[in-house]
């Protein structure tokens, strides 16, 4: 990503496509805008098939005001130009998240449904390296895969700060994802093919998980860097294995590193794991396939173990068994801890509200100077319980009430005193 | 100006055929969308800029009703014109 293409790049991809050559097609490129251009001009409208509108606009002039000094200002009628792309490329562009659907957030559990899907979040920001590492043991059962992900629930306690945990694990789970390639790499050249594609298959079986809950999940996995390039093309799957490669190879160290904040048994787990790959080397297409297997495995490990979020420690118990077993799947949870737990630190929220109670949720997705600022104008109305409290966006909630109706009540004089509008009660988990 | 249009303007232009061209301009947008997938931009001089920009997941309320909705996240195509392009587009609607 990040990269600037010009026209010339478009039209060679152009020509490769259709045929021709490359210099026809830029001409050809560079006319199509030329033409848009005067058509906008002329007609204010230009349809072209295969790729959108283009409209001028005409923005009327209107009244406003300052923001620099209050003052009331004219601004004056402009015309702006507008692109409506084609049904059919705001597909293409969305493809990635072509599979998320809006859904209704009933008004007992908002805060409740939220919290699932972060959850899942932090999941689903792993099953793609959990895959990854279940390459080197192409025969490991099924049934150990599933404590993996066990494992991998209760490692979100973040969950408690979803806000958290939707930046943090992002940044994190690169360095965690390049630690097993470098354990692959090194030893088993057959692998770095391997160690992409669980991004494309992560993707493919996603549509026959409909779950509602489910979905959402890649929500974050995708935006990850090298998720979004990854997936929708199954063809770079070299280039991107390639490129991971590099960043991995002159830092090795991490591999010790990552799971070092974790526990020091881990440690050990993971340096047998990284010899362990050496051995097994020649596994080629198997590897793919089993690939493919567990990509699918996981996906159905992950939709059977959300429901038993809560029972985290027997995941854990479980996942102990588990390592015993099999090694390999111990670094993958080594892998995963660290990434989840600095996530459980660093957004740990201050004002944590034990469970069972209810607090007003007053605004969301303030920034953390407003939501202050807002906080000290109600402490001066004579409200003083208000507090920041972080999960999908900073919010500012209030108060920590034992049942719904004192909550009610409360919700009741905020609104008539403070003159809070729009404000709800929820319920803490 | 519709398709049609478009392509007898691009063919008098380029003097290519219609037919020719047709299918040049039908794959345009699509090329274009694959090829960005490794990148965020796309420039076409003096016209403006093709971006995919992600769109972040939000909670809409439907006003009549007051339900709550989570309305997933999207990538979306936008397209920031040129300087040049906006200036000659404010002429063109000042001189009407």
């Amino acid at each position: 990503m990040n990269s600037r293409l010009l026209l010339t790049d478009i039209s060679n991809a152009l020509a490769a496509d259709r045929g021709v050559s490359k210099r026809k097609a830029e001409m050809v490129a560079r006319a199509m805008f030329d033409v848009i251009e005067e058509g906008l001009l002329r007609d204010q409208v230009v349809k072209v098939k295969g790729l959108g509108t283009f409209k001028l606009i005409v923005v009327s002039a209107r009244e406003s005001v300052s923001v620099n000094t209050g003052k009331r200002i004219q601004i004056e009628s402009y015309t702006k130009v507008t692109f409506t792309p084609e049904k059919q490329i705001a597909e293409l562009v969305n493809r990635p998240f072509r599979d998320f659907e809006t859904v209704q957030l009933h008004a007992g559990t908002p805060l409740a449904e939220l919290e699932a899907v972060d959850k899942e979040q932090v999941v689903a920001a792993k099953p793609a390296h959990v895959v990854a590492e279940e390459v080197p043991a192409p025969l490991a059962p099924p049934v150990v895969e599933t404590p993996v992900v066990a494992e991998e629930i209760p490692a979100p306690p973040v969950v408690e700060t979803p806000a958290a945990t939707e930046e943090v694990p992002a940044p994190l789970a690169p360095p965690v994802a390049e630690t097993p390639v470098v354990i692959e790499e090194v030893p088993a050249p057959p692998a770095p093919p391997v160690v992409e594609t669980p991004v494309v298959t992560e993707e493919v079986p996603a549509p026959p998980a409909p779950p509602m809950v489910e979905t959402p999940v890649v929500t974050e996995e995708v935006p990850a860097p090298p998720a979004v390039p990854a997936a929708p093309k199954p063809a770079p799957v070299a280039d991107a294995s390639a490129s991971p490669a590099p960043p991995a190879a002159p830092k090795p160290a991490p591999v010790a590193d990552v799971p070092a904040p974790s526990a020091p048994k881990n440690m050990q787990a993971t340096n047998d794991v990284a010899e362990e790959p050496a051995k097994s080397k020649g596994w080629g297409k198997k590897a793919m396939l089993a690939v493919v297997c567990a990509a699918a495995i996981v996906l159905l490990a992950l939709i059977y173990y959300i429901p038993s979020q809560k029972s985290a420690t027997e995941g854990q118990q479980q996942t102990a068994t588990a390592q015993q077993t099999q090694p390999k799947q111990e670094q993958q949870i080594e892998a995963e801890t660290p990434a989840a737990s600095p996530a459980a630190e660093t957004g740990a929220t201050p004002a944590a509200t034990p469970a069972g109670h209810f607090y007003i949720n007053l605004a969301t997705g303030v920034t953390q100077e407003l939501g202050e600022n807002f906080i000290k104008q109600l402490q001066e109305k004579g409200f003083p319980d208000a507090r920041l409290q972080e999960d999908t966006y900073l919010r500012v909630v209030y108060g920590d009430f034992p049942d719904k109706a004192s909550a009610d009540a409360m919700l009741a004089r905020l609104k008539g005193e403070a003159g809070i509008k729009d404000a709800w009660v929820e319920e803490a988990k | 100006m519709n398709n049609k249009e478009f392509l007898q303007a691009l063919s008098a232009r380029t003097g290519m055929t219609q037919k020719e061209l047709s299918p040049l301009t039908e794959r345009f947008g699509s090329v274009m969308v694959e090829t960005m997938e490794e990148a965020d931009t796309v420039n076409a001089q003096g016209f403006g800029v093709f971006e995919v920009r992600k769109r972040m997941e939000r909670i809409s309320v439907r006003p009549d009703t007051g339900e709550r909705f989570l309305v997933p996240p999207k990538l979306a195509l936008v397209f920031k014109p040129a300087e040049t392009l906006k200036d000659k587009a404010n002429q063109s609607t000042v001189t009407e």
